[in-house]
């Protein structure tokens, strides 16, 4: 039997007493023996710290370790509740949202100006036309450049034969309403709020118009423009619009609530 | 291998603990983290700085484990009670070495458990022997002995039977391990000696 098998299985007490006596008797009188005796004890010991040293290392390391914290169930289900009021409250704001002014101008000017009517009361049907399929192909530069140069046609034409007597003390010929409408639309189409509001100022100041949306729509480019006083320069068209029944009184209304 | 639930009893952990296999150092990971946050207590209660107490902690805990595969760990008190107990004289012992430089003397297992066995006059000459010897140099032979030998041999001295070394470092059977872990005893051995 292999020396260090025997000494391990001495020490361990697995060896039968017959062979227990007889190793303990050789011991004494076998210095090789004793002495690899003595270097298996130390062995062990040594090896034994150096495996205590390493396991100590392993769970110090264990510590370092960022370990994911189990979760109390009363966290998860505090955290289910307020997540379900959350999505309520949600689903509750989207169903009664109020529209915002910016998305009522939007929505008003694509509902009621997305397209042009093409009837047309006058004789210059062939150009006007043109600048209303343009329109409506969202061709806005072309389409106002077409509308400005017929609205200058037309005052110019009026100014030469009626001298100073001008509709609204403006220059500006009967049926010209349309273009100075359609221009500042196209302007206002085109984000072209300065020179928008200036055409429907103009609009605005007709007095001999039936139904005149000149007011509602300077409202709504300023509105859009939003520079210092614009809302409230809006806020004041709009509340005209509404006590004098003008046209777009009731997109006025609702406007003005959201101002 | 498999990894384990998180939050295991303690009676759970002492049967894993117990069971010896591949899973027990698992099971004995588990231990540690479980009542780590003593760590912190420690701190508070003895004013050691906070690698002292897991220091502490790390050594108790290793005694921990030792106590339950040797059974000494008798169940009287709860787990954590024990081990509360011994991390307790495992901070004093840090305490009394800061203040007074001296080491503890609960440091590692002794060498006296080994001999207690032998008659009593081989036991003194084999003690004189173990005197001569020199650890250190046997502790460097160690280091060097390769990293197969050397794994397997602290594992054995951890107190893995063969069986588990077997089934871990993959041999056939425990008695092909044990044969191979003489293997490499004796090569210690020679080079313990033919080196000085």
């Amino acid at each position: 039997m292999n020396n260090l098998e025997t000494i391990e299985n001495y020490l361990t007490g697995q060896l039968a007493p017959a062979d227990r006596t007889r190793f303990e008797a050789t011991l004494r009188t076998d210095p090789a023996l004793a002495e690899s005796l003595a270097f298996y004890v130390q062995t062990k010991h040594v090896v034994r710290a150096e495996a205590r040293k390493e396991r100590k290392a392993e769970l110090d390391a264990l510590r370092q370790t960022p370990r994911q914290q189990p979760v109390p169930m009363r966290w998860v289900a505090a955290a289910s509740v307020l997540l379900l009021l959350g999505l309520g409250w949600l689903i509750f704001r989207l169903d009664n949202e109020v529209p915002t002014t910016a998305q009522l101008t939007d929505t008003y000017l694509a509902d009621t100006y997305g397209q042009l009517g093409t009837t047309m009361s006058g004789g210059t049907t062939g150009t006007l036309e043109q600048g209303i399929d343009l329109y409506n192909r969202q061709q806005y530069a072309e389409a106002e450049a077409i509308f400005t140069r017929e609205l200058n046609r037309q005052t110019n034409r009026s100014r030469r034969s009626s001298g100073s007597t001008l509709k609204g003390g403006l220059g500006l010929a009967s049926g010209s309403d349309r273009l100075l409408k359609f221009t500042g639309l196209a302007a206002f189409q085109q984000q072209k709020y300065d020179v928008a509001i200036k055409r429907f100022q103009q609009l605005g100041q007709r007095t001999d118009l039936f139904s005149n949306p000149g007011l509602f729509l300077e409202a709504l480019a300023r509105l859009k423009r939003n520079e210092p006083m614009d809302k409230e320069q809006a806020k004041k068209l709009l509340g005209t619009v509404i006590n004098r029944n003008l046209e777009g009184k009731k997109a006025a209304e609702q406007l003005i609530e959201t101002l | 291998m498999q990894s384990l639930p998180r939050n295991l009893s303690d009676a759970d952990l002492l049967s894993g603990i117990r069971a010896d296999g591949p899973q027990r150092r698992l099971y004995e990971n588990r231990l540690y983290e479980k009542y780590d946050y003593l760590i912190t207590d420690g701190v508070r209660k003895h004013r050691l700085t906070d690698d002292d107490c897991a220091s502490a902690y790390s050594d108790a805990i290793l005694v921990v484990f030792e106590h339950i595969t040797n059974d000494r760990f008798k169940e009287q008190s709860g787990l954590k009670t024990y081990l509360y107990q011994i991390f307790s004289n495992k901070c004093v012992d840090a305490i009394r070495k800061k203040t007074t430089n001296r080491s503890s003397v609960h440091e590692g297992p002794s060498l006296d458990d080994s001999l207690l066995q032998l008659p009593d006059d081989v036991r003194s000459v084999v003690q004189q022997l173990i005197m001569q010897g020199d650890a250190d140099r046997l502790h460097q032979h160690l280091q060097r002995l390769g990293d197969k030998c050397r794994a397997m041999l602290l594992a054995w001295a951890d107190g893995y039977a063969d069986d588990d070394i077997a089934q871990t470092m993959n041999y056939n059977s425990a008695a092909v391990a044990k044969t191979s872990r003489l293997r490499c005893f004796d090569k210690l051995r020679e080079r313990y000696r033919d080196t000085p």
